[in-house]
């Protein structure tokens, strides 16, 4: 997404135009209008007169809305029109958009409008890996005042279909509309590109999920999203803009898989990643659980249904494991990629595990915990048997698929994401510190719901030696000595892989640390090495790979920073967590509260600003979801028992944090924190333009 | 291949139980098998993982539907070819209760095996 991009999203159908509001065809950027993993429209380009429009202004008054306000022809210095013309997109099944004209001369006026229109129905993955190669049929024909465009191989068929309210002339290309205006009046006409996507009876809901229709009723469930999350008060108002613009995008990337009912979870990110992911959908319950617990609970329920049965190589899936990413696309249809589900991820399974303790103690849902135990069980024999290639008592990869499985199955996952400290790759394969410590946790918190919801203390006494024994081997076979850290792997023959890397801190949060190493990968998180002033980056200046904007080798997640300031703090360390909090939230203002996917790991003090990374997602979900996540660890926010503890620990220079509201099993309870400029400081303050200094 | 339709079923009347299905309190899917103009129905009953299969089926019977033809559903029930795509392709075609049906699935044979001896994974089961 780059800033001559707007986009519209709702779930996982979205829009992606120029700031005139056209698709102009582009086989390898994502401008298109995009359902179920599929270009619905690859062009879209309206004329006046045979000239295209100027842009005005743009209103994204809804996530699912878009208003453009246009003028015809390329104007440069002076606007000197005497029409204006508005377009505005909305978001249904397909595209709405009304289009209306003012002729504001004295004088009639008569004008032909054009529409042209194409469908090249590409894959998602075909779009961003810039290769078309389509193996079906396109067509096209003018049916019954519609124009239909459409693909089809075998007996697979998508179609789109475009129509106006008022007459229009269809040709193959598009349509025609001739409009006469009279003096100081106005003409206007309802455009709309509605896919029709045949499917199977009783399949429908599998790849069309059932989305909220018609702007108001999304509006009021919208606002009633808004409503039902805790609200927010403090004095530093990127903050306030920060929580709301994230519980909005969060609110955006909702959407009903198959089974969940009218019930949603968070899609990963616009735009490759629109579409479930195991992971993903994990992390950002995780974060928003103290916010919007449903999202936990659906999450949890969809993976389990879904979680792998049996073992297939394409697909990586096996017994117990839970999916990694699931896509409607022909390629996967056909199979040509493998993601129908797709299951190469290795710490889906034991998140999930740690996910399904973390919402019970949130909300005490006792019922969705038994409802799942089957399930829960099967994830930690997994965790036991498959995970474990090595039969070193570690969970590790290696791709089963290997024509296009993904070699990097943890959340580093490109080609380069885990190395040694000298730049080289290690061999398969690979156990990845964080999924030991995923893996602890996992079992630690199966062990308590296996005592207090299952009645099983035998199953829990044997989780709890199993997660002892683990710590001790992982803190004295992942400690790098000589640098006072945790590997950021262990090879295939079980040597250190020594890079230095953000990773140590998700240790923290899962709590295999032992007690005395903890304050040196403290030290390291808060060195000059990982820490940019504004995050921890992936990877530490100086490591062989190191490059400030290389995917997941230096480049700063907010996501990632959200889980080790949790960390950070279950250790004890509150200074060093609100740190981090308070560079990425100052980072967000500079997206006006839009944290995206990645940004560059420069040093803070060398450019002032976050600078981006190229390709980053945005609106991304756990992105999104790191702002939320970062309030919870600033108060402190712990559910112990029926009751919530609240340790504040804020930045110094900021003031003031409630959070009021805030839902679990105690009904609804508020926090509040202050930091030191506002405990007990000399009167009022101005608030800071940031909460660290660079 | 040609009995790779009839095996199935018949394997899973002699299964009996698949605990995978615990999850199914009660619920049946019909399967209507095609070939030559003439139609197979199978009736598959699932209570709380223990499977019943009958092939007099009448057309009303079953939550869910399973359609394909023969040929379709050889390659499904030996493991050759994958239920869910098989669907989204328009191969074969359901209908009714999505849960029973994505619970069904799971009751087809996995691909034959790639035979990575190498793999450690899964084989101290």
């Amino acid at each position: 997404m780059n800033d001559q991009q707007v986009a519209m999203l709702d779930g996982t159908t979205f829009m992606v135009c120029d700031r005139a509001g056209d698709i102009d065809p582009s086989p390898d950027t994502p401008l298109g209008l995009f359902a179920h993993d599929t270009r619905l429209l690859s062009k879209w380009v309206l004329t006046i007169d045979g000239e295209r429009l100027s842009t005005l202004a743009i209103d994204d008054i809804h996530y699912f809305e878009n208003r453009f306000y246009l003028v015809p022809g390329r104007q440069d210095v002076y606007v000197n029109s005497t029409l204006s013309v508005r377009r505005v997109h909305t978001l249904n099944s397909g595209l709405h958009e009304d289009l209306s004209i003012v002729n504001h001369d004295a004088r009639p006026v008569d004008l032909t409008i054009r529409v042209e229109v194409d469908a090249d129905f590409a894959d998602v993955f075909e779009v961003k890996d810039a290769t078309a190669r389509k193996k079906g049929r396109h067509y096209r024909r003018v049916d019954d005042g519609r124009l239909v465009l459409g693909y089809e191989r075998d007996r697979f068929r998508r179609e789109t279909i475009v129509a106006a309210t008022t007459p229009a002339e269809l040709d193959d290309d598009g349509l025609t509309l001739t409009v006469h205006l009279e003096p100081y009046s106005q003409w206007r006409t309802r455009l709309t590109a509605e896919p029709d996507l045949p499917m199977p009876r009783g399949l429908e809901r599998l790849t069309i999920p059932a989305r909220a229709t018609g702007t108001r009723h999304k509006e009021r469930r919208l606002n009633r999203w808004l409503a039902e999350a805790p609200r927010l008060e403090s004095s530093w108002e990127p903050l306030r803009g920060a929580y709301r613009r994230s519980l909005i995008d969060l609110a955006a990337l909702r959407f009903s898989p198959f089974l969940a009912e009218d019930r949603s979870v968070p899609a990963a990110g616009l735009p490759w990643f629109m579409s479930l992911f195991g992971r993903d959908s994990i992390f950002t319950s995780l974060q928003t659980l103290p916010f919007a617990p449903d999202l936990a609970a659906t999450t949890l329920k969809v993976l389990a249904f879904r979680q792998g049965s049996r073992v297939d190589d394409f697909r990586e899936e096996e017994p117990g494991r839970i999916l990694h990413e699931m896509r409607y696309g022909e390629m996967s249809v056909f199979e040509e990629t493998p993601h129908t589900p797709y299951f190469g991820s290795a710490d889906a399974t034991p998140l999930f595990l740690v996910l399904l303790d973390e919402y019970e103690r949130w909300t005490g849902d006792v019922e969705l915990v038994r409802s799942v135990e089957q399930e829960a069980r099967a994830a930690i024999d997994w965790i036991d048997h498959y995970a474990d290639l090595t039969g070193s008592g570690y969970i590790s990869y290696q791709r089963r698929n290997t024509r296009n499985g993904l070699e990097n199955q943890c959340w580093k996952d490109s080609w380069d994401g885990i190395s040694y400290r000298d730049g080289r790759l290690p061999g398969f394969p690979r156990a990845t510190c964080e999924l030991q410590g995923y893996a602890y946790d996992a079992k630690m918190r199966t062990a308590r719901l296996a005592r207090a919801v299952w009645h099983d203390p035998a199953y829990a006494d044997r989780l709890e030696r199993e997660a002892a024994d683990l710590k001790q081997r992982f803190n004295r076979d992942f400690w790098v000595a000589d640098g006072e850290y945790m590997a950021l792997a262990l090879d295939g023959d079980g040597r250190q892989v020594d890079a230095l890397s953000s990773n140590i801190g998700h240790l923290l949060w899962s709590g295999i640390v032992d007690e005395p190493k903890a304050a040196a990968l403290a030290r390291h998180l808060m060195s000059p090495a990982l820490f940019s002033g504004w995050g921890v980056r992936t990877l530490a200046e100086g490591s062989g790979r190191y490059n400030p904007i290389g995917y997941h080798v230096g480049t700063i997640w907010p996501f990632d920073n959200s889980f080790i300031a949790w960390g950070l703090r279950r250790y004890g360390y509150g200074d060093e967590a609100a740190r981090i909090a308070a560079g990425i939230l100052d980072a967000a203002a500079f997206y006006d509260g839009r944290l995206p996917e990645s940004f560059a790991g420069y040093r803070r003090d060398e450019t002032k600003y976050p600078v981006n990374y190229p390709t980053a997602c945005s609106p991304q979900a756990w992105s999104a979801g790191a702002t939320l996540l970062l309030l919870r660890t600033m108060l402190g926010l712990n559910p112990v028992g029926e009751d919530l503890a609240i340790r504040p620990a804020l930045p110094a220079s900021l003031d003031y944090v409630a959070l009021l509201d805030i839902p679990g099993r105690w009904g609804r309870v508020d926090a509040l924190g202050r930091g030191l400029s506002g405990a007990g400081g000399p009167g009022h303050q101005l608030a800071p333009q940031q909460l660290s200094a660079p | 291949m040609a009995d790779a339709t009839q095996d199935f079923f018949h394997g899973l009347a002699r299964r009996g139980h698949d605990r995978r299905l615990r999850a199914i309190n009660g619920g049946s899917v019909r399967f209507d098998i095609s070939r030559d103009g003439r139609t197979d129905h199978w009736l598959v009953c699932i209570e709380k993982g223990d499977i019943r299969v009958s092939k007099e089926a009448a057309a009303t019977d079953g939550d869910a539907v399973v359609e394909a033809d023969r040929a379709v559903f050889d390659r499904i029930a030996s493991g050759e070819a994958y239920f869910l795509t098989t669907v989204l392709r328009g191969e074969a075609a359901v209908a009714g209760s999505p849960r029973l049906f994505a619970a069904v699935r799971k009751l087809f044979p996995p691909p034959p095996a790639a035979g990575d001896a190498r793999r450690r994974g899964g084989g101290h089961e």
